[in-house]
C-alpha cells in the first residue's frame, strides 16, 4: 500500500517528543557516581562508560527527533495559506541552533565524560524544549493543517 | 485502553497496593510482581481477583498504571536505594544469591519488566542502573566470600 504524504508521516511518528527531563537529569546525576565510587571503586569506570553511552544516546535521540519533527512541520506548513515566514525562520534558526549545540555537547561528553557538562546539558535541554514549543505554537495555530493533537495521541 | 470509570480505576489501584502488593516490601519487588501479571504475548494485564471485583478492562488498566508508577519511582531512585532494593529482592526469592546474581548478569531477565509504553531512553537508563546494581552486589559478594562472617549481612553502602 502506498501512503500519501501526511498519512505516511503520521505512520512514522513513533517517537517524536523530547526525552523525559527527569530521565535526562538522572543520567547526569553526580550523586550516583559518588555512591558507586565508594561502594565499588572497581566499577567506577564501568559506571562512567554506561553513563557516557546513555548521554550520547540522548543526544543522538534528540537530534533524530528534532529532525523528524522538522520534516513533519515542513510537510504541514509548506503549502498552508496561513504560513508565517517570520515564525518559520525563527523555528529554522532554533532547529539549527539545537543541532549545533547537540554536536558540541557530543564532543564535550566524548572528551570529558557526562559529569562535567551539567550547565551545557541544561542549556541543550532548554533549547530542545524551546524548539518543540515553537513548533507546537505554529502547528496548533494552523487551521486544517496536520492536527497536532493526533500525533500527540500517537505518542501516548 | 482508557477506562470509562475513573472512580473504579482509582479503587482498583488502591486495591492493588493494599492487597496484591501488601506483602511486597519495596518498589523492586512490586515491579517484578506487577510485570508478572502481564501476558507477554498480548501485553494485557490479568488478575483474576481484581477482574472479579471490578472488570477485566479496569483491572488491566489499573495494573498497567500501577506498573508505570512503580517503574517511574524506581527509575528515579538513587543508585544506592536501587542496590538495597535489589538485595532485598534477592533475599526474598529464597534462591541462592550467587545463582540469582549470575543469572541476572547473564540472562538480564529485568529487561522484560519495563512497561510497554516506556520511552527508550528511560528503559535504557533502567537496564543500565540494574546492570550496575547487579555488578555491585556481585562485587560485594566476592569481597565477602573472602570474609565469610560478613557475607550477606546488611552493610553500609559507603555512607
Amino acid at each position: 500500500m502506498t501512503l500519501n504524504g501526511e498519512t505516511a508521516i503520521l505512520h512514522s511518528l513513533g517517537d517524536v517528543l523530547p526525552a523525559n527531563r527527569a530521565t535526562i537529569a538522572n543520567i547526569f546525576k553526580k550523586h550516583d557516581l559518588e555512591f558507586v565510587g565508594k561502594a565499588a571503586p572497581e566499577l567506577r569506570d564501568a559506571f562512567l562508560r554506561e553513563r557516557k553511552r546513555l548521554a550520547l544516546l540522548w543526544i543522538l535521540q534528540t537530534r533524530r527527533r528534532a529532525t523528524r519533527l522538522m520534516q513533519i512541520h515542513r510537510m504541514a506548513v509548506r503549502e498552508h495559506p496561513e504560513l508565517q515566514v517570520e515564525m518559520e525562520l525563527k523555528l529554522a534558526a532554533s532547529y539549527w541552533q539545537l543541532l549545533c549545540l547537540c554536536g558540541l555537547l557530543q564532543l564535550v561528553i566524548s572528551a570529558r565524560g557526562p559529569f562535567e557538562t551539567q550547565r551545557m546539558t541544561r542549556f541543550v535541554t532548554e533549547s530542545a524544549s524551546e524548539f518543540w514549543a515553537a513548533s507546537d505554537r505554529i502547528l496548533t495555530g494552523l487551521k486544517g493543517g496536520l492536527p497536532r493533537r493526533e500525533w500527540r495521541y500517537l505518542n501516548q | 485502553m482508557p477506562s470509562g470509570d475513573p472512580a473504579a480505576l482509582r479503587k482498583a489501584k488502591e486495591d492493588i497496593f493494599q492487597r496484591t502488593l501488601a506483602d511486597v516490601g519495596d518498589d523492586f519487588g512490586r515491579l517484578i510482581c506487577l510485570a508478572s501479571t502481564r501476558d507477554y504475548n498480548t501485553g494485557q494485564y490479568h488478575h483474576a481477583g481484581l477482574a472479579a471485583a471490578f472488570s477485566d478492562e479496569v483491572a488491566c488498566q489499573a495494573l498497567a498504571e500501577c506498573h508505570r508508577d512503580v517503574f517511574d519511582s524506581l527509575l528515579h531512585a538513587p543508585m544506592e536505594e536501587l542496590v538495597q532494593q535489589l538485595e532485598n529482592y534477592l533475599r526474598s526469592t529464597g534462591a541462592s544469591p550467587v545463582a540469582v546474581l549470575e543469572s541476572w548478569s547473564d540472562l538480564q531477565p529485568y529487561r522484560v519488566v519495563v512497561p510497554a509504553d516506556c520511552e527508550k531512553l528511560s528503559a535504557e537508563l533502567f537496564f543500565s542502573n540494574v546492570k550496575i546494581a547487579v555488578a555491585i552486589l556481585r562485587n560485594r559478594r566476592a569481597r565477602n566470600s573472602a570474609n565469610p562472617q560478613s557475607a550477606w549481612q546488611p552493610q553500609s553502602l559507603g555512607r
